[in-house]
């Protein structure tokens, strides 16, 4: 019960201080929205191509746009050297990586909530499975959120970071982003011979896994 | 602190720390129980803010150990970090939070029940009752100083650990500090500190480890003549 307690405060902090500043939510507003821009001046061209695409430019955004999430994630924590100071609190570290990828899956969410439908309306992508479409980009979501949220901290001192996270993170990724591209790609009509219900349960199996091994890896992670 | 606290001794057993071939640490030991104030001094490079982090568990060690000794057991993991605050150079607050908000937030992790009494009472033996509300990053250096002292108060931890806890106060507000420190022992606390200054060790130590080059070259009792002779042996080594 006290764990929840510490999970809720340290939410709570950061949110308030994500009102407050805006650090993430409106670089990852304006990044997704100028890929989604960028993309559909490209491919507009040749609509048949742009459904094609589309899948694949619905991932894109979703990973590229959370990277600046994570970037982001904990720079207010090594200001002052706050993250020593849930770390050497009561707290146990789950607690505290729980906060961090509830809140990066909040902030992430928002950001899809406002530019995928974009990206379904210039791509021309008819959504014929809504069911399976949300939970790919849920599910998929989890897995950036979890696995990105360990290397945000384990890079979080590190100089480049920028460069660097995305370099850790992107090939442990892969398989969520050729799953979520397959079962969109199921999910607007795309004539394959597949279903999405295994590529969601192999999404649904990545969080799983990596929701036990980023839990267990982090206190390591951050206190080395 | 709230309530009487039971027995309990914190104590570094022959601690080495070591980073590449440099000893930061060479077989340093201190113990601190209720109503100890344990300064630690020396020059720069001696090892006091390293014995600190290796005393709440920022820092590793290579040999030798840290153990906190709790009503008759010994205590470790979250039990020992409720026990131990910690105040370093860089405070631990965070910038973009209120005073008020960022005790609120540390009593919450302390599992600390009336909060917003408890806050609001220590913003008030803090001196910041007025400028509880601010940003932390809008406040002054020693006006933060006093709101990261609160969040040891707050905490209710009977350990307080603190490197240079004067830094940034001006002439009252190191009185008032040393007030909080002298009332946190005498509530049955322990303080280990590390200072540079003979007024504030004289004042407050009972006890002084005086250390150069990771080594403790003198253990002495406080008071002015442990104070004097502390400062001559970091001064003069042999």
């Amino acid at each position: 019960m006290r764990t929840l307690g510490q999970f809720v405060a340290v939410l709570r902090k950061d949110l308030t201080i994500e009102f407050r500043s805006r650090d993430i939510l409106y670089p990852m507003a304006l990044f997704s929205f100028l890929l989604v821009v960028v993309f559909s001046f490209a491919f507009l061209s040749d609509p048949a191509k742009a459904r094609d695409y589309g899948p694949g430019i619905v991932w894109v955004t979703v990973l590229f746009s959370s990277t600046v999430g994570l970037n982001r994630l904990f720079d207010r924590e090594r200001e002052n050297g706050c993250l020593w100071a849930l770390l050497l609190g009561p707290v146990p570290a789950g607690a505290v990586f729980a906060a961090k990828v509830v809140g990066h899956l909040l902030f992430t969410g928002l950001m899809e909530a406002l530019t995928l439908p974009l990206v379904l309306l210039f791509f021309d992508l008819p959504v014929v499975d809504v069911p399976a479409f949300l939970a790919a980009v849920a599910l998929g979501t989890v897995g950036v959120s979890l696995v990105g949220t360990l290397f945000s901290a384990m890079l979080m001192n590190a100089r480049m970071k920028e460069v660097l996270l995305p370099l850790v993170t992107y090939p442990v990724l892969v398989p969520v982003v050729i799953a979520g591209v397959k079962v969109t790609a199921l999910a607007v009509g795309a004539p394959l011979a597949e279903e999405p219900g295994p590529w969601l349960r192999f999404l649904a199996g990545f969080d799983m896994v990596f929701g036990v091994v980023t839990l267990l890896l982090f206190e390591r992670m951050v206190r080395t | 602190m709230t309530g009487s606290l039971p027995a309990f001794r914190i104590a570094a057993e022959a601690v080495t720390r070591v980073i590449g071939r440099r000893h930061i640490l060479r077989g340093v030991s201190l113990d601190a129980g209720p109503g100890d104030v344990v300064a630690l001094v020396g020059p720069n490079g001696a090892g006091k803010t390293t014995l600190l982090h290796v005393l709440a568990g920022r820092s590793s060690h290579e040999d030798g150990r840290v153990r906190l000794r709790w009503d008759g057991r010994e205590v470790t993991g979250l039990e020992f970090r409720a026990r131990v605050a910690f105040l370093p150079h860089d405070l631990f607050l965070y910038p973009d939070l209120t005073a008020r908000e960022n005790l609120a937030f540390f009593a919450t992790l302390h599992g600390v029940g009336d909060a917003t009494d408890r806050v609001a009472g220590t913003l008030d033996r803090v001196g910041l009752a007025r400028d509880a509300d601010r940003l932390v990053r809008t406040l002054s250096r020693g006006m933060q100083q006093r709101a990261a002292v609160g969040r040891l108060l707050v905490t209710g931890a009977a350990v307080w650990l603190l490197d240079e806890p004067g830094t940034g106060l001006d002439t009252l507000g190191r009185q008032w500090l040393w007030s909080t420190l002298e009332g946190h022992a005498r509530a049955g606390g322990a303080v280990v500190l590390s200072s540079h200054d003979p007024a504030e060790v004289g004042r407050l130590a009972t006890r002084i480890l005086a250390l150069r080059s990771g080594r403790v070259l003198a253990d002495l009792a406080g008071g002015p003549d442990g104070t004097r002779q502390a400062f001559e042996a970091i001064e003069n080594p042999p």
